[in-house]
């Protein structure tokens, strides 16, 4: 019985993990991971589109700031990648995105989230 | 065919994961494979080193890559050059070689006459920030000109595919850098990044 409830669980919390990394308000945006949970490959991503001209994605590790892109225009994703700014624990990151006239600036967490 | 004990139990755990799994949908809406990012992933072969710059400091060279996403957009990317190679500094200090993949930053030249984009790099304990404002415009663009927070203005020529890098001393706000862009007609586009 108690296998069935960690079970249960475990579904459960892998389930909302992944809501929280990647969704759609308008455009979709989010937490992106690269080729793996854990290959220190991930991207802070946001969609243009909603009429938004501004978006930013900046990328966190254990609460710190590691960098981060703003692009400008109508169709450009603002797509910040891990990697080009060091080499970082994957499931202790958030990115920290908004876009201008459609969604504030908010935090979203690794799938994975263990910090 | 009879399931042994073990397996009847594991097989159970699966199938009530897989209902938690669904109990938690309930209240976190539809799964996030529905919701899938615009592919920035790279085609094979389409990417050049579009052009670079020095660093304002001693540090490598940037560099930006240009390349055509498999959904058809115009994808730049920024990152360090050494001995003609495309990557980035690890915070060890050392240089790693990125293969162009979906790093870059797509849009769709057919609607903007530019990608743009800028890339913040904090201080570190090895390097000082820098700001890096770096895109891809299309081929009627004639001229580009950035304007520094000192107020120089600084014109930007891109490369064969369109790519083009400013990298900048320091955490510059992106209003501080307005971009002009004129086309081959005459027509001009101001964006700062408001």
């Amino acid at each position: 019985m108690l296998a069935l409830v960690c079970a249960f669980s475990f579904g459960a919390i892998v389930r909302v993990a992944l809501a929280t990394s990647y969704h759609t308000t308008c455009v979709g945006h989010g937490f992106v991971h690269g080729g793996s949970l854990n290959d220190a490959s991930f991207f802070g991503r946001v969609d243009p589109g909603c009429g938004s001209t501004l978006r930013n994605c900046y990328l966190y590790t254990y609460g710190s700031y590691i960098g981060g892109q703003t692009v400008t225009g109508t169709s450009a994703t603002c797509n910040a990648w891990s990697r080009s700014f060091g080499y970082y624990t994957e499931c202790a990151s958030t990115t920290h995105v908004d876009s201008q006239g459609v969604f504030s600036n908010h935090v979203h967490k690794a799938a994975n989230w263990c910090a | 065919m009879r399931l042994t004990g073990p397996v009847k139990t594991g097989a159970a755990m699966v199938a009530t994961a897989a209902i938690g799994v669904s109990a938690a949908s309930a209240f976190v809406g539809p799964p996030p494979a529905v919701v899938t990012p615009r592919s920035p992933v790279a085609q094979p072969g389409s990417d050049r080193i579009d052009q670079t710059r020095p660093d304002p400091g001693s540090g490598l060279d940037w560099g930006v890559r240009s390349y055509a996403s498999t959904s058809g957009a115009s994808c730049t990317e920024v990152g360090r050059m050494s001995a003609g190679r495309f990557g980035h500094i690890r915070a060890d200090g050392s240089f790693e070689p990125a293969a162009v993949r979906e790093g870059g930053t797509c849009g769709n030249l057919a609607v903007e006459p530019v990608v743009l984009a800028i890339n913040h790099y904090p201080a570190t304990a090895r390097d000082a920030p820098r700001t890096v404002l770096f895109g891809r415009a299309r081929p009627d663009v004639a001229a580009i000109r950035v304007t520094g927070p000192d107020g120089t203005e600084r014109p930007l020529v891109a490369g064969a595919a369109g790519g083009f890098v400013l990298p900048l001393a320091g955490a510059v706000a992106p209003t501080a850098l307005p971009v002009q862009v004129t086309l081959t007609d005459g027509q001009s586009q101001t964006f700062d990044w408001r």
